[in-house]
């Protein structure tokens, strides 16, 4: 049983498609990255999924639940935009809110659990308006952890926040996920964040899903690999497979070898010279997730020169990578 | 519900809300009284002199047409609906678990609180601060009528209520929210609507019958009444009637299209 799935949702606002036939699955225990441009309809799937907006069309499941219009699941724990906080309220109130709302039986001993949990134990009466950002985010995930939810949506809990808080944050997220097993939908556009805690991703462009893969995949397809031209590839892929280990070597249409994994470089240059093939090319390619992930959202990239490459380019099958020896 | 009428009573109490609408309250009954010692010490009469019933009569006027019971009464309901709108704040109480009918009644039930209480703080304040100051209360002798008076006030006062939270939630923001909550309460609305339906009939003969018919049937004209205080409850019983029907079929009407808006709202 999946913690999140959607089919063919739709949302149309005011004759503008903002989610088109999206289909998204999150499973149970994951951290999911949920990366788009903005715009692209991160936020409105969230809300959707929140029951905080009807959708146009699709279905909602949410831990095996089929959620109608408007309808919020009780197991999970939200915090889409900014933080829903009462600004005249202390941190303390905010929560003890939520908690009444919810009919948390203990609710003043959850209430300073929760406060500890996130740091903000020592708050006092201040008011939440008078909060730094860092402070109103760890707020709003207090008031997302409040009646232990099994499934937490985040979005963009980062922005605006400085390196330490992000990091506060980070590990609070993977703590959570890691000691009381919640499944995290956590959008983003600080990608180097993501993907230190993400297990899967799911990229959304123009209110579609592109893709989406395991961290693993995204490992693979953004790990470096030794890339070499030569006079007799045929000949120096056998050599190659014979005598290097610990990589898979395979030839590309142009004729091109690839060589994945941990391979020294001097080593093959050693290899191929002592049996007498000439390299033309010989280059270690660094794999760069950045660029593959703006590249499915349909983004630009900059590569090395600072020169902006727009989508078109990476469509007609240019790799975006950065090379290095 | 009940959850989340806990929920708002707290919020209400601890952004002081409650405290200052209650001491609103007190203090406009301080002022009257004193305005009243003052007119009788200057007119060189005893306090004892002073006729608080009449006294109350004068003051539910002032209360009702300015509208000040209705609009303290509706204080509460906007103030949750509309610092939701500004703060988010539906993120917070809607999402994990809370429905959006629980919430919508639980602001119905903050409105009947309020509109219950405040007029019996008013009553409440007009019978012990005289007492308390040794002045006359013993003409302040037909509860029944009081009571009566109470009922209707809070009735009319809960159906503005409704109306209310009706007008914060169609705003989507919060200036919106108070500034039809303050129409509402100062009869503003209540006093174009019946000089529009004055106009309609001056000028469309034929229609003068739906005209008074609109008119009578208009909460605005159920506040005018118990605006008359005490004396209004003494009068024609089916006056009274009509006015708890009116009351009941607006607070109905607002709270069901209050229900149609909000349920597949985007928040």
């Amino acid at each position: 049983m999946n913690a999140i799935e959607t089919h063919a949702l739709e949302k149309t606002f005011r004759g503008k498609r903002a989610l088109r036939s999206l289909n998204l699955t999150v499973g149970r225990g994951e951290i999911y990255g949920f990366i788009g441009k903005n715009g692209s309809g991160k936020s409105t799937t969230m809300k959707i999924v929140a029951g905080l907006m009807p959708a146009t069309a699709g279905e909602v499941n949410v831990l095996g639940a089929s959620l109608a219009p408007c309808e919020a699941h009780p197991a999970v724990g939200t915090l889409i935009e900014s933080p829903g906080i009462y600004p005249g309220l202390s941190a303390y109130d905010n929560l003890m809110v939520k908690a009444l709302t919810l009919g948390i039986v203990d609710a003043k001993k959850t209430c300073q659990e929760l406060l500890h949990a996130v740091g903000l134990a020592d708050t006092g009466r201040q008011k939440a308006k008078r909060f730094s950002m860092g402070m109103k985010q760890r707020l709003g995930i207090a008031l997302a952890l409040m009646g232990n939810p099994s499934v937490l949506m985040l979005d963009e809990p980062l922005n605006g926040l400085d390196p330490d808080a992000a990091r506060a944050i980070r590990t609070l997220i993977v703590r959570l996920n890691r000691e009381r097993g919640v499944t995290v939908l956590i959008s983003s556009h600080v990608l180097d964040q993501l993907e230190r805690m993400c297990t899967c991703y799911g990229i959304i462009r123009d209110g579609h899903m592109v893709r989406e893969l395991t961290a693993a995949a995204v490992e693979e397809e953004c790990a470096s690999y030794l890339s070499l031209s030569c006079t007799e590839p045929e000949r120096a892929l056998a050599t190659l497979t014979e005598r290097v280990r610990g990589g898979c070597i395979q030839m590309m249409p142009d004729n091109t070898l690839r060589i994945d994994g941990d391979v020294d470089t001097a080593r093959v240059g050693e290899v191929l010279m002592s049996e007498g093939i000439a390299l033309s090319d010989l280059h270690r390619t660094e794999g760069d997730r950045e660029a593959f992930f703006v590249k499915l959202m349909g983004g630009h990239d900059v590569d090395d020169s600072g020169a902006i490459r727009d989508n078109a380019a990476s469509r007609s099958g240019v790799r975006f990578s950065r090379k290095g020896r | 519900m009940l959850n989340f009428l806990r929920a708002d009573l707290y919020r209400l109490h601890r952004s002081g809300v409650t405290a200052g609408v209650l001491l609103f309250i007190v203090g406009f009954c301080l002022f009257f009284i004193g305005v009243n010692i003052v007119i009788a010490i200057s007119a060189g009469e005893p306090i004892s002199a002073v006729d608080f019933p009449n006294a109350l009569d004068v003051t539910a006027e002032i209360a009702f047409l300015s509208g000040f019971l209705p609009l303290l009464a509706s204080y509460a309901p906007t103030y949750l609906v509309a610092s939701d709108w500004k703060a988010s704040g539906f993120k917070t109480v809607l999402v994990g678990g809370g429905a959006r009918s629980g919430y919508l009644a639980s602001k119905i039930a903050v409105g009947a609180l309020f509109a219950l209480v405040l007029p019996g703080v008013m009553l409440a304040c007009f019978g012990l601060i005289p007492w308390m100051l040794g002045m006359r209360v013993e003409s302040v002798t037909n509860i029944s009528q009081l009571l009566m008076w109470w009922s209707l006030a809070s009735l009319v006062g809960f159906t503005y209520t409704v109306v209310c939270a009706l007008c914060a939630i169609l705003s989507r923001g919060e200036t919106l929210a108070w500034v039809s909550t303050m129409f509402v309460g100062l009869g503003i609305v209540g006093n174009g609507f019946m000089l529009l339906f004055g106009m309609v009939a001056a000028f469309l003969p034929p229609a003068t019958d739906l005209a008074q018919f609109a008119i009578d049937n208009m909460l605005y004209r159920q506040a005018m009444g118990l605006g008359n205080g005490t004396s209004f409850v003494a009068g024609d019983a089916g006056a009274l009637v009509h006015t708890a029907l009116v009351a009941v079929g607006w607070a109905i009407a607002a709270g069901a299209l209050g229900w149609i808006v909000f349920r597949r709202k985007t928040l």
